[in-house]
């Protein structure tokens, strides 16, 4: 229920939003069946009942997505981006499939119902668990199997990529929580440890390649993964509770990962209109063409900025609330007593700072290089803003934010009504006290936050700072242009570039990036007198190369075997023929008892 | 009553003294270098005459330039208001916590950076860039002091981790907290642009981190960013000082206990300002691309800490 709420909140301010995006398709009929479509398939894998009509209303929702993702079909990379989408979303339903299959085989019955606390025996469980996470972790684009993701979202028109980003990652989500509080009970710790390990490290590659990219759309896919990681992080800890024996701490665990789960959607979804609609103006999305739209597109501007904020988990928005909880429960971890827990969730917690902090940087790239300073080209120069349903769509999603961020003990409530079922106690109460002003871990005194304190301090400052500086300063201001070090040529090139401003990063990490840089002569120039070279730098993904590399490997390896059989010449293939034959009625004859 | 006026003598103690450090960590440079100086009151000369004078804003400034410095100041005062001096009753100590107080300097470091980024000139992009990876690589040390601290007092709320470690004294985990104390000097001098890291009294391109960023500010504008950044400094040393050398009258209310702890406070201050100064005068700069060395160094200290209270 809880997963619809998500859905349906986000669908309807995309969807507001569509209805100027339009203007930008040329088919608008076929494009309102997809999305229509798409929106209800989501759904139906939300309100899916068995194994059987999950698999189809998944299927269809991935099928619906990869034509929405290739709808600009004619541009060559959006079908090459589409058809590893395609792939990558069918070897994880081979690998749920395995998974719905050894819960089948076990409990005989292909019914959600009966599979709760399955009993079965370990090993079964173990396998059950690595399937499920490998197949719906590709869906929801876990490292390393996020490949797909950054190429998919990019290409997608905006709004569904919103839409993309926003829940239908989150429908793996949802069967993962199903999975791991429903299904399988009785699970040993390291369970948890293992998806606390690959949601921290999701999480940090995640920003960490964000922070490399200058395309608005693919750095914000990264930033997917980034999220994705910091929701498994919560699971991850709830289930380390579960494994022993702490309901309360595993609920308000599990609150912190579905609540960031839901503000995901919201400021995820925002600011992938927002990009949109720099888009739809620009017609770029390389953000070294970009700069200065903050006059030329006020609003827009404004609410990518709140989007920007709240994905940096800076208060008082709603990221920083869910990352309150995420930070809580990793500390309520350290109660538990396993060694390796205790050490090593204080590293998780520091990987989660490294995070945000890296958020933060990316985000100010980002506003930075497009939204402040000057145009950097024609198209960015000549933007305007954009139209009322568009700003209507970004602007619900604002609001939200804000809202979330502070109120969030009314959010957190029905949130735990959510996941009563699931961890057998209502923390409702736990988490806050006076009357909901203030937000507590589950121990009152372990500690406690209070977002609309801090707001109503953040006014009263505001104004006492105010009223002094109209008192004893000088509010004259004179308007000026920069100070450029003596130059006096006005070039928008000057200024500071997102290359540029990611570069100590990309050199402090260089192992992950694999930077090629070289300088390139401009052709036709002279070499020596008044010379002209560009710098380029290629970046990549360490982890999409060796992907590459396995299964490279993997297909000569099969080329390899079809050599030795696929000679042309027909004679052996006879001999293959009998070969087989004879094989064949050995068998038949020898081992099954004659042929009867 | 009674807490909100100690709450609100703790917050101006905080804000008031700041100028005062920054100067008294500049005489003692001065000193040992045996040179003459400026008073140490010229902090609060100099904010004076900023705020008289006009702003010169650029031209291709929007809205960010305007709020920007309020919002760093403002940031940097609500984490004042949640830091005890010598007393657990803090303005805000219900509305957040440790964690809270990092992220709403972040938010300041946030806009600091927006700032340097808004009059399209290349060296606030510089700035900022450099800020951020800064800011970005001593995060994790940081977290992982408080999380070191909120496993010790069992807390994460700076008032009951204050009280509890005045309760205890420094010999609960003497260890631990010395692994920790050379952390967080680290942290300090990383996150407050000081010496090692980022060089506060010049003005090249070399050099600049902060300064950068605020190149384009002036009058009022660059008021609110020194006093921002002074208190900033100030909250950490208290930090430090407050967690590090746990004696002292505190939380006691009487009205000479209360005079008392002050003096004691301002005492131990001033002690944990002079290894600034020592540092600032017997190092160099680091080249930008050594400081993340520096980090994760600061890093190992903090998890060593960790280790060694579970031992």
């Amino acid at each position: 229920m809880y997963f619809i709420l998500i859905v349906s909140t986000l669908a309807l301010a995309v969807s507001i939003y569509t209805l100027n995006y339009l203007e930008e398709f040329k088919n608008k009929s076929l494009f309102a069946f997809l999305y229509t479509s798409f929106i209800a398939s989501i759904i139906l894998v939300v309100i899916s009942f068995n194994a059987f009509t999950f698999l189809i209303s998944w299927e269809i929702m991935s099928v619906l997505s990869f034509f929405l993702v290739i709808f600009e079909y004619k541009n060559e990379e959006n079908k090459k981006s589409g058809f590893i989408y395609i792939l990558m979303t069918h070897l994880g339903t081979a690998f749920i499939i395995l998974s719905f299959l050894i819960m089948f085989i076990n409990t005989g019955s292909l019914d959600f119902k009966d599979w709760f606390s399955a009993d079965i025996s370990t090993t079964a469980k173990f396998w059950a668990f690595i399937f499920a996470l490998i197949g719906f972790g590709t869906k929801a684009g876990i490292f390393p199997l996020h490949i797909w993701l950054p190429k998919a979202h990019p290409v997608a028109p905006s709004n569904v990529s919103a839409l993309m980003s926003g829940v239908m990652i989150k429908t793996a989500i949802y069967m993962l929580v199903r999975y791991y509080f429903e299904f399988l009970t009785d699970i040993p710790w390291w369970f948890g440890f293992i998806v606390l390990l690959i949601g921290s490290v999701s999480a940090l590659l995640g920003v960490m390649y964000a922070l490399s990219q200058h395309n608005l759309k693919r750095l914000l896919a990264y930033h997917s993964i980034e999220n994705i990681g910091i929701i498994l992080m919560g699971i991850g800890s709830s289930m380390l509770f579960v494994s022993n024996g702490m309901p309360v701490s595993a609920g308000f665990a599990l609150l912190a990962a579905l609540f960031h789960t839901y503000n995901h959607a919201l400021f995820k979804g925002l600011l992938f209109l927002g990009a949109g609609s720099v888009l739809f103006k620009t017609h770029t999305k390389d953000m070294e063409k970009y700069g200065g739209l903050i006059k030329l597109m006020p609003l827009t501007s404004l609410f990518f900025i709140i989007g920007s904020i709240s994905i940096s988990a800076l208060p008082p928005f709603n990221g920083f609330v869910s990352e309150w909880f995420t930070y809580q429960s990793l500390l309520l971890n350290t109660k538990i007593n396993i060694n390796t827990v205790q050490i090593f969730v204080p590293i998780f917690a520091s990987m989660l700072a490294l995070t945000g902090a890296f958020a933060a940087a990316c985000f100010v790239k980002v506003i930075g290089i497009s939204f402040l300073g000057h145009p950097r080209s024609e198209e960015s120069r000549n933007a305007t803003e954009v139209g009322l349903f568009m700003l209507t769509g970004m602007g619900i999603l604002a609001v939200l934010c804000i809202i979330f961020g502070i109120f969030p003990v009314e959010v957190a409530g029905v949130i735990s009504k959510a996941i009563e079922p699931l961890t057998g106690i209502n923390i409702a109460n736990d988490i806050s006290s006076h009357g909901g002003f203030i937000l507590t871990s589950t121990d009152y005194h372990f500690g406690r936050i209070s977002p609309l304190g801090l707001l109503i301090a953040g006014i009263i400052f505001a104004v006492g700072i105010f009223v002094l500086i109209k008192l004893f300063g000088n509010s004259k201001v004179r308007k000026y242009e920069t100070w450029k070090c003596g130059l006096d040529e006005v070039n928008p090139k000057a200024q500071y570039s997102a290359t540029g401003f990611s570069q100590p990063i990309k050199k402090i990490f260089a192992v992950l990036y694999k930077p090629v840089e070289k300088i390139v002569s401009v052709e036709n120039k002279l070499k020596y007198f008044l010379p002209e070279k560009k710098y380029e730098v290629h970046l990549s993904d360490v982890f999409e190369l060796l992907i590459t590399k396995i299964t490279d490997r993997f297909l000569s390896f099969l080329l390899w075997i079809r050599n030795i059989f696929q000679i042309g010449i027909i004679h052996i293939y006879l001999g293959f023929i009998s070969l087989t034959l004879t094989i064949l009625l050995i068998y038949v004859v020898w081992f099954s008892g004659g042929g009867n | 009553m009674e807490n909100l006026t100690i709450g609100l003598i703790q917050f101006f103690i905080l804000v008031a003294i700041s100028p005062l450090i920054k100067g008294f960590i500049h005489k003692v440079k001065c000193y040992l270098r045996g040179q003459k100086c400026a008073s140490i009151w010229q902090g609060y000369r100099d904010i004076y005459k900023l705020l008289k004078k006009e702003i010169v804003l650029s031209s291709d400034a929007s809205w960010i330039s305007k709020v920007a410095p309020y919002i760093v100041l403002i940031s940097t005062l609500i984490t004042a208001s949640f830091l005890p001096v010598f007393n657990s009753h803090t303005l805000l100590s219900f509305t957040g916590d440790i964690i809270a107080f990092v992220y709403v300097l972040a938010l300041g470091t946030f806009f600091l950076a927006l700032y340097g980024m808004d009059q399209g000139s290349a060296f606030g992009g510089l700035g900022s860039s450099r800020e951020m990876t800064i800011a970005a690589l001593a995060e994790p040390a940081l977290m992982m002091v408080i999380f070191t601290f909120a496993l010790q007092t069992g807390t994460t709320n700076i008032s009951e981790i204050f009280a509890k470690i005045h309760q205890a004294g420094f010999s609960q985990f003497p260890i631990s907290s010395v692994f920790a104390l050379m952390a967080l000097l680290i942290i300090a001098l990383a996150e407050n642009g000081r010496m090692p890291v980022d060089n506060p009294e010049t003005h090249l391109e070399l050099t600049m981190v902060h300064e950068a960023m605020i190149l384009e500010a002036s009058g009022r504008d660059l008021a609110l960013f020194e006093i921002s950044s002074w208190i900033k400094l100030t909250l950490f040393l208290t930090l430090a000082s407050n967690i590090f050398v746990p004696f002292g009258l505190y939380n006691e209310t009487t009205f000479v206990s209360v005079i008392l702890g002050i003096v004691f406070f301002l005492i131990k201050i001033f002690l944990f300002a002079i290894p600034i100064a020592l540092v600032e005068i017997s190092m160099a700069k680091l080249r930008f691309f050594r400081v993340p060395d520096l980090m994760t160094f600061g890093f190992v200290l903090a998890l060593i800490s960790l280790v060694v209270y579970y031992l």
